[in-house]
């Protein structure tokens, strides 16, 4: 994804900063005032996302491509797991998610929503494999799949810092 | 015609074929009451004459969409727990009868009284010297649904749970399948903490009518006292802890600060005579954050696709990722 051409995080603050400081005070209707408020708030997620958004999803998408290939590895390590259907049918999902991913040119939010759904079957997968697998497998790997979820969500929390939303 | 004035003509027709008695009935001042996931609440006013002179009355309609970002689409439950609850009592709005044609309205819906008063979330903060009493108030209702014996309410819709574990099994499943439908993009983070719900499922140790939606938003006050419960639409058979940890996720993700965990635990306990597992409550809280989680993904998809979409919508943006930082503190990433 490329920078953007202008500078869109300040415009959008300044778009803000304008419901707030200007249009706000002169306001008397209630209704209206909770949406302009809203509006503004809404206008710094926007301004918080922009220019983030690029870098989070590289940074995403690195963070579980490493994790699944993690897994897959553990789960081809034949001499150590039960051959089940589960277990095939997820080294088969997660090889095909990984052999497309990272291309250069491709679309890092279609790619980020692929990883995550492999991802999510991981999750189901480990879970259903858990009796199967060496216990410090399973529980290596859960670790370093929250990790990638707690990535993902310190980025989504970075969005909204500083939003002042209440409710 | 717009959309509510059609309606408004629908529901005359309807009342009038309903109530041939009631002659020349009109219907005013129907408007849709702004707010809610899943339900529909609309308010009019029916005016028709009678040999004493001219009567009025305004109503309320609640109506369930075949589909919506929030799981149940069934509407009877929800009749039959009102009903249960106002005969035994309880501040809950009287139904005068439910509507099972949606040819009438389109949905199903049923038509209750209406109550006068404010939302509690609202009053709470701005009236202290009403904080205690409505506290007070808070717990001891919900601690009254939970001592109803249901097993005398002749119940039809509202199952009880198989086994002790059932109501829980049976709630993961069905949140589970409204994040799948909701389709808001992959969510690894709830996939997990479903995954560990599924694991750590605790014995209920009774098994109660649960309201499932017990919150200070669902409630009107009046005069510093509650005089209303609604929003009855996620009422089940089952673990009463799951109320309390509902409430509890919502006092925290809302901010309300009406109370810590400990202090509501320990004035339900002593309300209800009954004690509170630690884990069972930590189980049920978690629950409802992915409940209101869900709410809030189901939310977000309908407005984008909405051809309404408004700015504040977004503030379920905000919601939704707060309720995701608690999920992962609880469980511990």
């Amino acid at each position: 994804m490329s920078e953007p051409c202008f500078p869109v995080k300040p415009i959008l603050e300044k778009c803000a900063e304008f419901l707030e400081q200007a249009v706000l005070p002169g306001l008397n209707e209630p209704l209206l005032i909770q949406k302009t408020y809203l509006t503004s708030v809404a206008l710094r997620i926007l301004a918080n996302t922009v220019e983030e958004k690029g870098r989070d999803l590289i940074d995403e998408n690195n963070g579980m491509r490493e994790v699944l290939g993690r897994v897959l590895e553990a789960l081809q390590r034949k001499d150590t797991l039960s051959q089940v259907e589960v277990r095939s049918e997820l080294i088969e999902k997660l090889a095909v998610t990984l052999k497309g991913a990272g291309a250069p040119g491709a679309s890092l939010s279609e790619e980020n929503a692929r990883l995550k759904g492999a991802l999510v079957d991981t999750v189901r997968g480990l879970d259903t494999l858990s009796n199967v697998l060496p216990q410090e497998t399973v529980s290596s790997l859960r670790r370093q799949i929250r990790a990638a979820i707690r990535q993902q969500l310190d980025h989504g929390l970075a969005h909204i810092e500083g939003v002042p939303v209440a409710f | 015609m717009t959309e509510i004035a059609n309606l408004k003509e629908r529901l005359e027709a309807y009342l009038r074929t309903k109530f041939p008695q009631r002659q020349q009935l009109v219907v005013t001042e129907f408007n849709r009451v702004a707010g809610g996931y899943s339900s529909m609440t609309y308010f009019f006013t029916a005016s028709w004459q009678e040999t004493g002179g001219p009567v009025s009355e305004t109503l309320v309609i609640r109506m369930l969409p075949e589909m919506g970002p929030v799981p149940s689409y069934d509407i009877r439950p929800q009749y039959e727990a009102m009903t249960a609850a106002h005969r035994s009592g309880l501040p809950v709005p009287q139904i005068h009868w439910l509507e099972m044609n949606s040819g009438v309205l389109g949905h199903h819906f049923f038509v209750m009284d209406k109550v006068d008063g404010e939302v509690m979330m609202f009053v709470y903060p701005r009236e202290p010297q009403f904080q205690a009493q409505l506290k007070r108030e808070y717990v001891d209702y919900l601690a009254k649904i939970h001592s109803l014996d249901w097993r005398t309410l002749s119940f039809s819709s509202l199952q009880p749970p198989q086994s002790d574990r059932h109501h829980a099994e049976r709630e993961i499943e069905r949140w589970q399948w409204a994040m799948e439908r909701n389709q808001y993009g992959p969510q690894p983070l709830l996939t997990e903490a479903l995954v560990w719900l599924k694991n750590n499922i605790p014995s209920a140790e009774r098994t109660s009518l649960c309201h499932g939606d017990y919150t200070a938003a669902n409630m009107f006050c009046r005069d510093g006292h509650i005089v209303a419960i609604f929003d009855w639409e996620l009422a089940s058979l089952g673990d009463p802890i799951s109320d309390l940890g509902f409430a509890c996720m919502m006092n925290d993700t809302m901010r309300w600060g009406f109370w810590d965990d400990e202090e509501f635990i320990r004035a339900y306990e002593k309300a209800s005579g009954l004690k509170v597992s630690k884990e069972s409550f930590f189980f049920w809280k978690l629950l409802g954050y992915i409940k209101l989680a869900v709410a809030e993904l189901g939310a977000i998809r309908t407005a984008l696709e909405s051809d309404k979409l408004e700015v504040h919508q977004f503030t379920h943006l905000v919601l939704s990722r707060r309720i995701f930082k608690a999920v992962a503190e609880m469980l511990g990433f």
